[in-house]
C-alpha cells in the first residue's frame, strides 16, 4: 500500500512538471532549423527519402523552405536567404521542365484524365507560383515577372473554368489546401505585378462559404470533386494551413476558421498540446500525409505539425508553446556540433514546415 | 524501484550510443527503402518514454518511500525515548 501511495504521489509531482523539461525557446529552435536548412539547400540535394514516401513532399519541402527563407530575408534583410530562395526555385523549375508536373505527383495521377481541359495540377502550379511570388515580395526580379504572370494566368483560368470555381490537383480531385495556396499566390502576385485578381478571389470566397463549409463544425472541408461534391470533411493536416493562407485572402474568415479548428481539433494536457486529424463529428481515413496518431489522445503528427503554423499565424503563444513542448518530447530534436537542428522523427518537409511556422509574419505583412 | 530505474537508464544510454535517436525516421515513413520499423528505432522509442515518464516517477516514489521510512523510524525513536 505504501508503495502504491508513493507511486501515485510521485506521478502527481512529476507529470505536471514534465513539460518544463521540453519548453524550448522558439528563437533558438528557429536558429537551429535555419542553419540546418541553409546547409541542406547549399549542398548536394538529396530528396530521395522524401520522394520515396511521397513525391508531393519534395515540392512541399521546397515551398515551405522558400516561404521560411522569404520571412527570414524580410526580417533580417539578408541577401544570403535570397540566394538560397533562387537556388530552390531554379532547381524546382528545372525539374518541372525536365520531367513535367508528374514529377511531383503520386502515380495515380495517370489513372484518369483531368476534368479540366488544361490537364494541370493546381497543387504544382499553386506551390510554384507561391514560391516565385514570395521571392518577388522579398526583392522584385524582372526576369521572373513574366514567368509569374503566365503561371498566375493559368491558375486563374483553371479556377474560372471549374463549375464550382475550384481547380483540380489530381483528376477530379480538388484540395482546399491547394486552392487556398493558389489564391495566396494570386494575392502576392498581384502586389508584385500590379495585376488584380480580387474579383475572382471574392467570388471564390462566396462559393466556398456557401458550399464547402461543414455544417456541423463550420470548418472548410478538405477535399471535393471537380464539381464541388464533398469527399472528405475538415482535416487537421489541411485546415491549419488553409487558415494561414486565408489570412491574406479574407482575414476575418481566416480567424474564424482558426478558432473553429482549435475548438474541434486542438488538445492538450500538462503543458503539452497537440492536434487531431479529424473532428469528433467526422472520422476520416489516415494517409501518409497524416502520419501516425497516438490513440486515446487522438494526437496526430501531421495535424500537430501544421497546427504550429496556425498557432504562429494567429499569434496563439500558449498553443504554440504547448505544441513546441510536444515536439521536444515526441519529435526527437537532434543538434550537431554546428548548431544545425533537425527533428529525427520527422523529415525535411517537417523541418521546413516548423521553420516556416517559427519565422512566420513578415511575408504576409507585405500585403 | 531503483533497480528498475537503473535498468531503464542503462538501456536508454546503450540504445542512444548505438544511434537510436537517428533511427526515429520510421515515425514519418522516412526509413530507407525496403525497411520496416527498425528494431533499434523501436527500442529507442520505448526506452525514451520509459526514461522520461517511468524512471522519474520510480525515482521520486523511491525517495518518498525512503523519507516515509525515516520519519517512521524517527517517530519510533522519539516514542521509545519518552518511555
Amino acid at each position: 500500500m505504501r508503495r502504491i501511495i508513493c507511486l501515485i504521489l510521485a506521478a502527481a509531482i512529476w507529470f505536471p512538471s514534465l513539460h518544463a523539461c521540453f519548453d524550448e525557446d522558439p528563437d533558438a529552435l528557429r536558429e537551429g532549423l535555419t542553419r540546418a536548412q541553409l546547409c541542406r539547400w547549399r549542398g548536394p540535394l538529396d530528396s530521395e527519402a522524401l520522394r520515396r514516401a511521397n513525391p508531393e513532399w519534395d515540392l512541399m519541402a521546397r515551398t515551405f523552405s522558400v516561404l521560411a527563407f522569404a520571412n527570414l530575408a524580410l526580417r533580417d534583410d539578408a541577401d544570403e536567404y535570397l540566394a538560397v530562395i533562387d537556388t530552390i526555385i531554379d532547381d524546382t523549375l528545372r525539374l518541372e521542365r525536365a520531367h513535367g508536373q508528374r514529377y511531383f505527383l503520386l502515380g495515380y495521377v495517370d489513372r484518369a484524365p483531368f476534368r479540366d481541359r488544361a490537364g494541370r495540377s493546381l497543387f504544382v502550379d499553386g506551390e510554384l507560383a507561391l514560391m516565385v511570388a514570395a521571392r518577388m515580395a522579398v526583392k522584385p526580379d524582372p526576369a521572373r515577372a513574366a514567368w509569374l504572370r503566365e503561371r498566375l494566368d493559368l491558375i486563374a483560368a483553371q479556377i474560372e473554368r471549374g463549375p464550382a470555381l475550384l481547380a483540380e490537383s489530381y483528376p477530379d480531385e480538388v484540395w482546399l489546401f491547394c486552392n487556398t495556396v493558389a489564391l495566396a499566390a494570386l494575392r502576392l502576385g498581384d502586389r508584385a505585378l500590379g495585376t488584380d485578381h480580387s474579383d475572382l478571389i471574392a467570388r471564390w470566397l462566396i462559393s466556398a462559404k456557401s458550399r464547402l463549409v461543414d455544417r456541423r463544425t463550420g470548418l472548410l472541408v478538405s477535399e471535393t470533386t471537380y464539381d464541388g461534391t464533398v469527399q472528405d470533411g475538415p482535416e487537421g493536416s489541411t485546415i491549419w494551413l488553409v487558415a494561414d493562407m486565408l489570412q491574406v485572402i479574407d482575414p476575418a474568415f481566416a480567424a474564424d476558421q482558426y478558432a473553429r479548428a482549435k475548438h474541434e481539433l486542438a488538445g492538450g494536457a500538462l503543458g503539452f498540446a497537440w492536434a487531431s486529424e479529424w473532428p469528433a463529428s467526422w472520422q476520416g481515413p489516415e494517409d501518409v500525409d497524416s502520419g501516425p496518431t497516438i490513440p486515446l489522445l487522438n494526437a496526430n503528427a501531421g495535424a500537430s505539425g501544421l497546427a504550429i503554423v496556425g498557432a504562429a499565424a494567429f499569434d496563439d503563444a500558449e498553443f504554440q508553446a504547448g505544441l513546441i513542448a510536444s515536439l521536444g518530447i515526441g519529435a526527437f530534436p537532434v543538434s550537431n556540433g554546428d548548431g544545425e537542428l533537425h527533428f529525427a522523427a520527422g523529415n525535411d518537409l517537417a523541418d521546413a514546415v516548423i521553420l516556416y511556422a517559427l519565422s512566420h509574419g513578415p511575408l504576409w505583412e507585405t500585403l | 524501484m531503483i533497480k528498475r530505474v537503473v535498468i531503464i537508464v542503462v538501456a536508454f544510454l546503450v540504445l542512444a550510443a548505438l544511434g537510436g535517436r537517428d533511427a526515429m525516421g520510421f515515425l514519418s515513413g522516412s526509413q530507407p527503402a525496403g525497411e520496416g520499423v527498425p528494431l533499434l528505432g523501436a527500442g529507442y522509442f520505448i526506452a525514451w518514454f520509459a526514461l522520461v515518464l517511468v524512471a522519474p516517477v520510480l525515482t521520486i516514489a523511491a525517495a518518498l518511500s525512503a523519507a516515509y521510512g525515516r520519519i517512521s523510524w524517527l517517530r519510533s525513536w522519539i516514542a521509545s525515548r519518552r518511555r
